[in-house]
């Protein structure tokens, strides 16, 4: 029990240094220093410590989206595996988690739209045209797993993956991985489907549904996208791949798990930098071709496990 | 494919550098604030006239150059080459108004 | 030989408008036609259509005190030939109104809502007669330009309402863009009528940086209103202070030394480097294309570093006097510029070979923003954006001033019009800017930089025409005792702005950034 409390604290704690090691690298690629990896820290203590502006127009909607977020986004940490290959499973599985990241997304949706503003329903509009894909492919990747598992609680995914001993060349699991992968970047809000760094309102696509946020709610809603972020790498390195993952109580193998879990993010966050830099923004309209090649290969992710069978 | 890398940071390196930690010094003959000669000047205010945002004045103390108004652009330089020189100096950020005025005694 | 050519403009002109014509001077290469306002359309119309003249520019002068009425100026620039016509016609004494140009010449429209604005006039039959430049809260009855409202009168705000153009459909809606935009850039509201994504109508409202420069050069010194001019748009400096230079000069109808002819052309060239590497790097920027954009401006900052190292400014500022240049040229200074030219050029081929080889980044500017040929030349667009849609005009070889006549270059031309052709109409002009510097250092003659210019004998007109790296600038002034009477400014965006608002058509929302990027217009200039 404390084990599991004590890793979803460890996995909100270091999100933002996840977010400020992504920017670090994406700065080395363009030559140049870039802010220091605690940087994301700083800021939200400044965003803590300013007042909020909010619109007059704005119902209660708007007020209430960043606790709903935050806590959205807390009872989804819970339930994933880090260091331990058991989690919270009595609370949900990966059903109730896909969906608290949609009830998520369904809040901000309706507060961007809530202060009238042009931006915040361009943003939304084109966030739910872009989920409107990804959430299928989310859901098939981990259910793909979930059949190999033979069970829906993510803990016990990768308690399972972990002991059987799963052969690493497997197609369904790097099908499913790869659609896991592809979907991340699309709900994270990177590089091609949108770019985090951008000041430009017009190609906005989750920034926009932020704009009119300030002050603590800012903050909130900043950290609410982070940790989003470090779940999602969680689930890819301690579902698809839970090597290393401790399966028992003792410190040697708690230690272990850590170190692989840390280990395993960081690669995944070094990867998606190097994608970020490596491309363009796609053309809002050609963003559904690659969503569906992602839909399609959790798909065969599915359909592979029934034809191979378990091995 | 890699060309982001090969032409990139793989060639270059990384090019910035710490500011303020490592001072910024300007190239070749860079046009910072005006510096006058005290010493040097006659009061004949050619240099007042040829300002054209009044930004210098002749008081009884001395010549006084107000950094908020100066656009260095070099005129109070060129109609003095006596005692007016343009220095190399451009931190001039000040956090109270007496500061931005910088005032040169005679003799 | 271009006195004989203007001569025979005179002389084809059809019997009915030959009558017209009250008096036709030449003064070096411009022909002067004076006329009257009911004839000053189809005259004008005549000399556009025939000699395929595009219209330079049209403003107005306050001759009240002296003559009781307004003057017009419209002045065309014929093709094939380094002249001009101006057409000069006062309209009736205590009159305010005059017949549009407009229909007739598409490219007038600017022109005279300004006109209309500045000086109180009534243009009748333009198809657009709302403000341009005057805001809502502005009474009536109060014009700037006008001699008798003083520099410093602050009218009385009002409450006004500006409409702007209304799209009716089934799921149309405006989005207001600016001039509070997200990001650090010029003040400038866009108004967008939009179903779902795709642009259905653009409206461009500027004006929100107007400081008003044309009313403070007619109490400016000649001497003093070089810094005035490298002030109206900060990163065409040279290019503005360089024509404002030469419009003086020709009104003193002095020579400047060959060698300053030369070292203008080097800074001309240099600000054209920074300014087009500039572009290339916030296409990347937009596109989210960081490493290409990171790796652009650090070229640009090179290329700033060396205009430091030169001129002392990084921006190109105080280069030019009237009567020449400021600062020599030294024997170093040529080995350093070449040296560094060297390796500037070097790693901007990395940086094209970079751009033009990302499928992702390729994707994004192919057949974004068309604009076509008809409507480039319809609008008078100039600069690079008009090059790539086709059409073949470059000031400094069709007018050559300061040292162009004597070097060697190509002008590079697009035919797509999209913002790919564009940008690589930019990339070509880059090439040939590194080569035209080249030149000029292995060229430049020995000689004084500088040569005195006193006598500007009031009355007299002159004007000149420079290629920024925006597109063709025009000062032109009528003098005054020492100061201007009439400073008429026109910077390259003024004509651009237009286009912008055809180029976006059927593109969607978010490409809008990338196509305002490609033509990077200025906002400070077009509002002077």
């Amino acid at each position: 029990m404390i084990v599991e409390v004590l890793q979803t604290i460890l996995l909100v704690a270091i999100a933002p240094l996840i977010t400020g090691i992504i920017r670090k690298v994406k700065a080395y690629l363009q030559s140049r220093t870039g802010p220091s990896v605690l940087q994301p820290y700083r800021d939200l203590r400044k965003l803590f410590s300013k007042g909020s502006v909010v619109s007059k127009d704005a119902s209660w909607v708007f007020s209430i989206t960043p606790y709903v977020c935050m806590s959205a986004i807390l009872v989804a940490a819970l339930l994933v595996p880090v260091v331990y290959a058991r989690a919270f499973g009595f609370v949900g599985d990966l059903i109730v988690l896909i969906y608290l990241l949609s009830m998520m997304r369904f809040f901000m949706s309706l507060s961007a739209l809530d202060t009238g503003s042009a931006f915040g329903g361009m943003g939304s509009s084109r966030e739910m045209y872009i989920s409107s894909i990804v959430e299928p492919t989310m859901l098939l990747s981990i259910f793909a797993m979930a059949l190999v598992a033979g069970t829906t609680s993510l803990g016990d995914i990768a308690d399972g993956v972990a002991t059987n001993g799963w052969d690493l060349v497997a197609p369904t699991l790097l099908l499913a991985a790869a659609a896991f992968f592809i979907a991340t970047l699309a709900e994270n809000a990177r590089v091609p489907f949108d770019n985090p760094a951008t000041h430009l309102e017009l190609t906005m696509i989750h920034e926009a549904m932020l704009l009119e946020y300030s002050g603590k709610q800012l903050a909130l809603m900043e950290i609410s996208s982070m940790t989003k972020l470090i779940i999602f790498l969680a689930i890819l390195s301690n579902v698809f791949f839970p090597w290393g993952i401790a399966t028992d109580l003792t410190v040697l193998s708690l230690a272990g798990g850590l170190l692989a879990f840390l280990m395993k993010v960081l690669v995944l966050a070094v990867l998606i930098a190097v994608i970020e830099s490596a491309m363009a923004k796609m053309r809002l309209f050609r963003l559904p071709n690659i969503l569906t090649v992602a839909f399609i290969l959790s798909l065969l992710a599915v359909m592979s496990f029934y034809i191979l069978g378990a091995t | 494919m890699f060309k982001f890398l090969k032409l990139g940071v793989l060639k270059k390196g990384v090019q910035t550098k710490p500011y303020p930690q490592e001072p910024a010094v300007p190239y070749g003959a860079f046009i910072g604030l005006p510096v006058v000669d005290g010493a040097a000047c006659d009061r004949c205010s050619h240099c007042v006239s040829a300002c054209p945002v009044q930004a210098i004045s002749l008081t009884e103390e001395g010549v006084e150059i107000s950094t908020a108004r100066c656009i260095f652009c070099g005129d109070c330089a060129e109609v003095c080459p006596k005692a007016i020189k343009m220095s190399r100096e451009f931190e001039l950020a000040a956090t109270s108004k007496e500061d931005l005025r910088m005032v040169y005694r005679h003799g | 030989m271009t006195v004989e050519k203007l001569r025979l403009i005179v002389e084809e002109l059809p019997p009915e408008l030959h009558s017209k014509v009250r008096s036709a001077k030449i003064r070096g290469n411009d022909l002067r036609l004076v006329t009257g306002i009911d004839d000053l359309a189809s005259l004008a119309k005549h000399i556009h259509g025939v000699y395929q003249a595009p219209l330079v520019t049209m403003h107005a002068t306050d001759d009240r005190a002296a003559e009781d009425c307004f003057k017009l100026y419209v002045v065309l620039s014929p093709r094939g030939m380094d002249a001009f016509v101006t057409i000069i016609a006062a309209l009736e004494p205590r009159s305010q109104r005059f017949v549009s140009l407009t229909p007739q010449i598409n490219e007038a429209d600017w022109y005279e809502r300004e006109v209309q604005d500045m000086f109180g006039l009534e243009a009748i039959g333009h198809p657009d007669p709302r403000p341009l430049v005057l805001y809502d809260d502005w009474p009536q009855g109060e014009h700037p330009l006008r001699k008798d409202f003083p520099l410093d009168r602050r009218p009385p705000r009002i409450k006004g309402e500006y409409s702007f153009t209304k799209v009716e459909g089934e799921g149309v809606y405006e989005i207001p863009v600016g001039p509070v935009h997200a990001g650090v850039i010029e003040p400038g509201h866009f108004r967008f009528s939009v179903a779902g994504e795709p642009i259905i109508n653009l409206e461009v409202r500027l004006g929100y940086v107007h400081k008003g420069i044309e009313k403070i050069s007619e109490s400016t010194p000649y001497w003093r209103g070089i810094h005035l001019a490298e002030r109206i748009s900060g990163d065409n400096s040279v290019a503005h202070s360089t024509a404002y230079c030469q419009t003086v000069e020709a009104l003193a109808s002095a020579e400047v030394p060959e060698r300053a002819e030369y070292i203008r052309t080097v800074m001309l060239e240099l600000e054209r480097i920074y300014n087009l590497i500039g572009d290339i790097s916030g296409i990347a920027l937009d596109t989210a294309f960081s490493v290409g954009a990171a790796n652009g401006y650090l070229l640009r900052e090179r290329a700033l570093n060396l205009n430091e190292c030169l001129t002392g400014s990084r921006l190109l500022r105080s280069v030019n006097v009237i009567g020449g240049v400021r600062k020599d040229l030294s024997a170093n200074d040529r080995e350093k510029t070449l040296s560094a030219l060297v390796r500037l050029k070097l790693e901007f081929e990395d940086l094209v070979d970079l751009m033009v080889t990302s499928t992702s980044l390729l994707d994004r500017v192919e057949t974004t923003g068309k604009l076509s040929t008809e409507m480039a030349v319809r609008l008078n667009v100039v600069g690079p954006v008009a090059r790539a849609s086709g059409v073949d005009r470059d000031v400094r070889r069709d007018h050559p001033y300061a040292a162009y006549d004597r070097l060697n270059f190509l002008v590079p031309r697009g035919a797509a019009g999209d913002v790919n052709a564009r940008t690589r109409v930019k990339i070509d002009e880059v090439r040939e800017s590194f080569s035209l510097i080249d030149q000029a250092l292995d060229g430049m003659p020995s000689g004084p930089i500088r040569t005195v210019v006193e006598n500007i004998p009031a009355g007299e007109m002159a004007m000149s025409l420079v290629e920024s790296p925006r597109g063709e600038l025009v000062h032109w002034i009528l003098a005054g005792r020492e100061r201007p009477y009439r400073h008429k400014i026109r910077d390259a965006s003024f004509c651009n702005w237009l286009a912008m608002e055809e180029a976006v058509l059927g593109n969607i929302v978010p490409d809008f950034p990338l196509i305002n990027k490609s033509f990077n217009l200025s906002y400070s200039g077009n509002d002077l």
